[in-house]
């Protein structure tokens, strides 16, 4: 494990640069662009693309606690928790819920 | 009132209580994941304010729980950070008071993460120009306040916190964000960026492991823009 302060600070300011140097860039780069227009709709829909993308990832190749946790198990609970959700007509909590009860019935089912 | 105070108000009294206590459970996940990998709490409440990007926070601490050199840690935060520049370049156009960018256009684009991002941009651009940065300044406060709150509670309770349980929490994330980003959609091409984006991702993954969010975001994003999008854009620009 590390140990010294110094390499402790060099992960703290790369994690604050490496995050924000993005974010920085989007300020600059969205200078006089209307928020309407076409190439804003593209960006959008990269955007979308790209957050659904990083929660397939987070399914298919969890990290920490997760990753001790059956394939089976998390697209099972994904299912029901947006089943729930579409049928409540998109209520978050109702869809959070049951992806949570999902979780811990097909935990309790398939890994006993 | 003032503008601000009316801001602030709106966003917290109407402002998404599921999400706040999803992103609540989430980083109390995160806590549990630092205290197994030997982070001090110190630097774990550093992330959560100073990154304030879950799935960032999340590589830089595996980075480090597997002992990797910070260059590679430094790739790997970036590339896991990509996502937060078309994120931006979608928001702060909103939330900009006229053309010129002012210094606290960069003090709000530090906060760009995807729920912050989802709940923006389900309100920001249909509010008034003055309450736009106060509402979305009451909204940040409120989610980095509790994203704060669960770091702390999970780094503390992780020692008596059954891993399943854990694991539950983790999985909050993705079962939120994939539901934030549908709840805004109304028209195919609202739904067609996440279906394919989140289709293309396996293939990525298994391509390019390093580049596969980049990919997926670029390739899916730009064939649900021509697919759906495109004619309508050329149409309204003609018209």
């Amino acid at each position: 494990m590390h140990d010294s302060v110094w390499i402790w600070l060099s992960f703290a300011i790369m994690g604050t640069a490496a995050s924000d140097i993005w974010r920085f860039a989007g300020v600059l780069l969205s200078r006089g662009v209307d928020p309407e227009s076409a190439v804003i709709l593209w960006v959008k829909d990269v955007s979308t693309a790209l957050v659904a993308a990083l929660i397939a990832r987070m399914l298919l190749s969890p990290t920490g606690a997760l990753a001790g946790v059956g394939d089976a198990v998390r697209f099972v609970a994904f299912g029901a928790g947006l089943v729930a959700f579409w049928l409540s007509g998109s209520r978050l909590a109702v869809g959070l819920l049951a992806a949570e009860a999902a979780f811990f019935a097909a935990h309790a089912l398939i890994e006993p | 009132m003032t503008r601000t105070e009316a801001g602030f108000r709106m966003a917290f009294r109407d402002a998404a209580r599921a999400p706040a206590a999803v992103l609540c459970l989430s980083f109390v996940g995160f806590g549990v994941l630092c205290h197994g990998n030997g982070v001090s709490l110190a630097f774990a409440l550093y992330t959560t304010i100073f990154m304030y990007a879950l799935p960032g926070q999340v590589t830089l601490v595996d980075q480090i729980g597997r002992d990797m050199p910070l260059w590679t840690a430094a790739l790997a935060v970036s590339l896991t950070g990509v996502r937060l520049l078309p994120m931006t370049i979608a928001l702060v156009p909103y939330l900009r008071g006229g053309r010129e960018t002012r210094p606290v256009d960069y003090l709000a684009s530090h906060f760009v993460s995807v729920t912050l991002w989802i709940e923006s941009m389900r309100r920001v651009p249909f509010l008034p120009r003055g309450l736009r940065l106060p509402f979305y300044f009451g909204l940040t406060a409120m989610l980095v306040g509790v994203s704060t709150l669960g770091t702390v509670a999970g780094y503390l309770i992780a020692d008596r916190l059954p891993p399943i349980v854990a694991a539950s929490l983790i999985f909050l994330t993705p079962v939120y964000f994939f539901m934030g980003l549908s709840a805004n959609a109304r028209a195919a091409a609202d739904f067609a960026p996440i279906l394919i984006g989140f289709g293309m991702a396996p293939f990525f993954m298994w391509l390019t492991p390093s580049l596969d969010l980049v990919l997926s975001g670029l390739v899916g994003g730009t064939v649900s823009f021509l697919l759906f999008r495109r004619k309508s854009a050329s149409r309204a620009e003609k018209a």
